[in-house]
């Protein structure tokens, strides 16, 4: 951040500077040059009016002159020097090295301003017409004078003979700036000549040389043949570029670590305190404490970027204040309504239900225009529950409030999920009822018909076994009479275990806890079961080495009932193999295992058993008899003790195993 | 009394003794002229004379001959002439060349045909054709 903050500021104070330099390298010489230029047109355009008009001024003086009335004293020599006199002060009037002179017709001068060339005779020939000519770096100028008495009659002519040096006047003449006059042939100079080979066809123009700029212009009086040119030395000309130029390139140097040195300043000033604010930014978010104050030292920009963020901070922390009160009601209230449908669940008649509900309803809300009825009011709130039989909702009552004086739809919503969830519950006792009664009655059914059906059982047996002692029976009347006493046991023993069922669900099965000494328990059936094994010819074995508890409080007939009916299956799904009978307990549990080698269970198959009637639907199983019972009743069973029974099975023809868990009682 | 009849006497001889004669000279084919032709033609009413064109030349403002021609031939006064002329320059006339002196005037009467100026009598006046003589006492 310090470097680019640097980088930048660096950037900004010598950007300009170093543009500068550029711009004047690169483009400021063709700029100015093209300026000097520009300047120096309009120079050498003025120096041109000026020698213009100078040389027009004195071809009119000439002219006037020459039309003088004065000028007839031509005819008479000029007796009086009338015309030499007014030469003369003319001449002092131009204050210029020039002379004017008078020819007659026979170009004898007889009028000068020099006395000393009266009477000379002019050599040149003259014409009608104005006439200029030069000689000898003298411009002679020509105007006939006419009589005038007579304007066509000539009678002679008034020279003005102008020395061209005059005109160095108007020449600039100064330090790299050189001005003269020239012609294309460059046989005459007016002024100081400079060593440059001008082709002077149009008639302006500029040039450049190594050395000079050069803008020339071409006179339109009198020296129509004759150029003004101007030439600016260029080291003269673009001097004081080049001066900056060195005294930008020195400052730069010298000033760059004086920026250097304030860049660095600027930016740690600058960011020291946005580092102080970054670093207690973050001391916040890691602490969560919103209620730090940030110290305000410095009166600028940051001090005030630092004030908004203490304010920020103030009203975060009043914020998150708000929301810790709110979010404490808002669990409060939860935990109330949880507690409110808790104690509604609990419930177990309507009555109870409804008065329930009311009463907590009223600790929440604070209400006291609560009630219950069951007529049905348009201000009310319905409560409805199921009709089993229809399958339909039905009126039950309704919860009456002052539904005017609740204008807040969340808290309508409220009683109208309350009376929906006092429905569920009544449907639930309801409907617990219901089952309840059908329980009851199925199970009174099932006793009932059990002892009845007992009793005759009973004499069928006892009939059965008188009978098959008869010594006269065929062997295929015992057979006969075996197979009705056989079935008659079955179905006793099939009786007796609906009877069971039946007792433990109407909750008649009675419950004699005892102090029960487990490993005699199992030594017992081990040893009632060992002739079955032998006859199938399994291997059995009793384990109980990890059995630490002395005495052990259970229903003992139960218990040896569970076991015997786990065992029975055992050995009758096993045809081949073994079966061990495991006996363990730990700080909590008591545990009993039953695995045998036998025809397993599939995966499938597990979920169906523990039912009702339920024996497996296989060909395999088909030659097994069976209530299918046993393991339904095993399971109830061991829940009325407390406990749980699990069986696992490795497959089919893998075994199976059957874990009976009860709680370790005496473990405190 | 006698000694005033002698003055008078005295400044009247005096007086014929001091009296100029002046002339009015030409080219010697300039043809004669009257003396209101002259006057004519000093005041540029006419040009041309019997097909000649006629350049009159005055003397300078100052000069006495000159103040003498314009009494005894024009008649007129410094200042009736002054405001004749500004009146004919109006019209786009111009008065006489004047030239400086009477060395001037022969000169150009010499050199310039139709010329006519008036010189003293003094002058070489064989030179010209005399047009015209007055007497001007002063």
């Amino acid at each position: 951040m310090f470097r680019k903050f640097l980088i930048n500021s660096l950037f900004i104070a010598l950007f300009p500077f170093v543009l500068l330099l550029a711009y004047m390298f690169f483009l400021s010489e063709t700029k100015i040059l093209h300026q000097i230029t520009i300047q120096q047109s309009k120079r050498v355009e003025y120096i041109t009016n000026l020698i213009n008009n100078h040389l027009q001024d004195i071809d009119k003086e000439a002219a006037f002159l020459a039309s003088l009335d004065l000028m007839d004293d031509i005819l008479v020599d000029d007796v009086d020097k009338r015309i030499s006199i007014v030469l003369e002060k003319k001449v002092k009037d131009f204050n210029l090295d020039i002379s004017l002179f008078v020819v007659n017709q026979n170009n004898i001068i007889i009028a000068a301003s020099e006395k000393k060339i009266i009477l000379n005779h002019f050599r040149f020939l003259l014409n009608n017409n104005n006439q200029y000519t030069i000689q000898n770096n003298y411009l002679y100028i020509f105007h006939p004078v006419y009589a005038t008495f007579d304007k066509k009659k000539r009678i002679g002519a008034l020279i003005v003979k102008y020395n061209l040096n005059n005109l160095n006047m108007f020449l600039l003449q100064q330090n790299g700036i050189h001005t003269y006059i020239t012609n294309k042939t460059h046989s005459l100079y007016i002024g100081k000549r400079l060593p440059l080979s001008l082709n002077l066809e149009k008639k302006e123009g500029n040039l450049a040389t190594n050395k000079y700029l050069v803008t020339y212009k071409q006179l339109s009086i009198i020296l129509t043949k004759y150029f003004i040119v101007y030439a600016v030395d260029k080291n003269v000309a673009l001097g004081f570029l080049y001066d900056f130029i060195h005294f930008m390139f020195y400052a730069a140097l010298l000033l760059l670590p004086f920026i250097l040195f304030i860049s660095i300043r600027f930016s740690k000033t600058m960011l020291i305190p946005i580092k102080n604010l970054t670093r207690a930014t973050q001391n916040i978010i890691d602490k969560q404490d919103y209620s730090t104050i940030l110290e305000v030292k410095s009166h600028d920009e940051i001090a005030l970027l630092t004030e908004a963020f203490n304010s920020m901070l103030h009203k975060t922390s009043q914020l998150l204040h708000m929301l810790e009160l709110e979010n404490k009601i808002r669990l409060q209230r939860f935990v109330q309504l949880i507690n409110l449908f808790n104690t509604i669940n609990q419930t177990t008649t309507q009555e109870e239900c409804i008065k329930t509900s009311l009463s907590e309803i009223k600790k929440i809300t604070q209400r006291e225009d609560l009630a219950f009825c069951t007529e049905t009011k348009e201000s009310a709130i319905a409560i409805y529950v199921t009709d089993f039989d229809t399958n339909s909702k039905q009126y039950f009552g309704s919860i009456t409030l002052l539904l005017e004086n609740t204008e807040d739809e969340n808290e309508k919503n409220f009683y109208i999920s309350v009376a929906t969830m006092m429905g569920l519950q009544l449907d639930r006792i309801r409907l617990i009822e219901k089952m309840l009664s059908a329980s009851n009655a199925k199970s009174a059914f099932i006793s009932h018909m059990s002892h009845e059906l007992r009793t005759p059982l009973n004499s069928i047996i006892s009939a059965s076994q008188f009978l098959i002692t008869y010594e006269k029976l065929t062997e295929k009347q015992q057979d006969a009479i075996g197979s009705i006493e056989s079935s008659a046991h079955h179905l006793l023993h099939m009786f007796n275990d609906i009877l069971d069922i039946a007792k433990i669900e109407a909750g008649k099965m009675d419950v004699n806890f005892e102090t029960v000494d487990l490993k005699k328990l199992l030594e017992n059936v081990y040893t009632m079961f060992t002739p079955l094994a032998e006859d199938k010819k399994l291997t059995m074995r009793l384990d109980m080495h990890s059995y630490t508890i002395k005495t052990f409080i259970s229903d003992a007939k139960i218990l040896q009932q569970i076991i015997i009916n786990i065992l029975s299956n055992a050995i009758k799904f096993t045809q081949e193999g073994y079966i061990i009978i495991k006996l363990s307990n730990d700080e909590e549990y008591v545990e009993i295992v039953v695995q045998d080698s036998g025809i397993g269970i599939s995966t499938e198959d597990l979920k169906m058993l523990f039912r009702d009637f339920t024996q497996l639907k296989n060909n395999q199983q088909k030659q097994y008899k069976g209530t299918g019972l046993g393991l339904s009743l095993s399971k109830k069973m061991t829940e009325l003790l407390g406990g749980k029974i699990f069986l696992e099975s490795g497959g089919k023809n893998k075994g199976s195993k059957v874990t009976i868990i009860l709680r370790n009682n005496n473990a405190t | 009394m006698r000694f005033f009849i002698i003055t008078v006497l005295f400044l009247f001889y005096c007086n014929i003794v001091n009296a100029k004669e002046y002339s009015v000279v030409s080219s010697k084919n300039m043809p004669m002229m009257t003396i209101n032709e002259l006057r004519a033609l000093y005041l540029k009413k006419i040009i041309f004379l019997k097909d000649v064109k006629v350049i009159p030349l005055n003397l300078s403002a100052n000069s006495k001959i000159r103040r003498s021609f314009e009494k005894n031939i024009l008649h007129m006064s410094e200042n009736q002439l002054k405001r004749y002329w500004i009146k004919e320059h109006y019209l786009g006339k111009r008065p006489p060349i004047m030239l400086e002196s009477q060395r001037a005037v022969q000169k150009f009467v010499h050199r310039v045909n139709g010329a006519i100026g008036y010189i003293e009598n003094t002058q070489n006046i064989k030179m010209f054709k005399v047009l015209y003589q007055w007497k001007d006492e002063e």
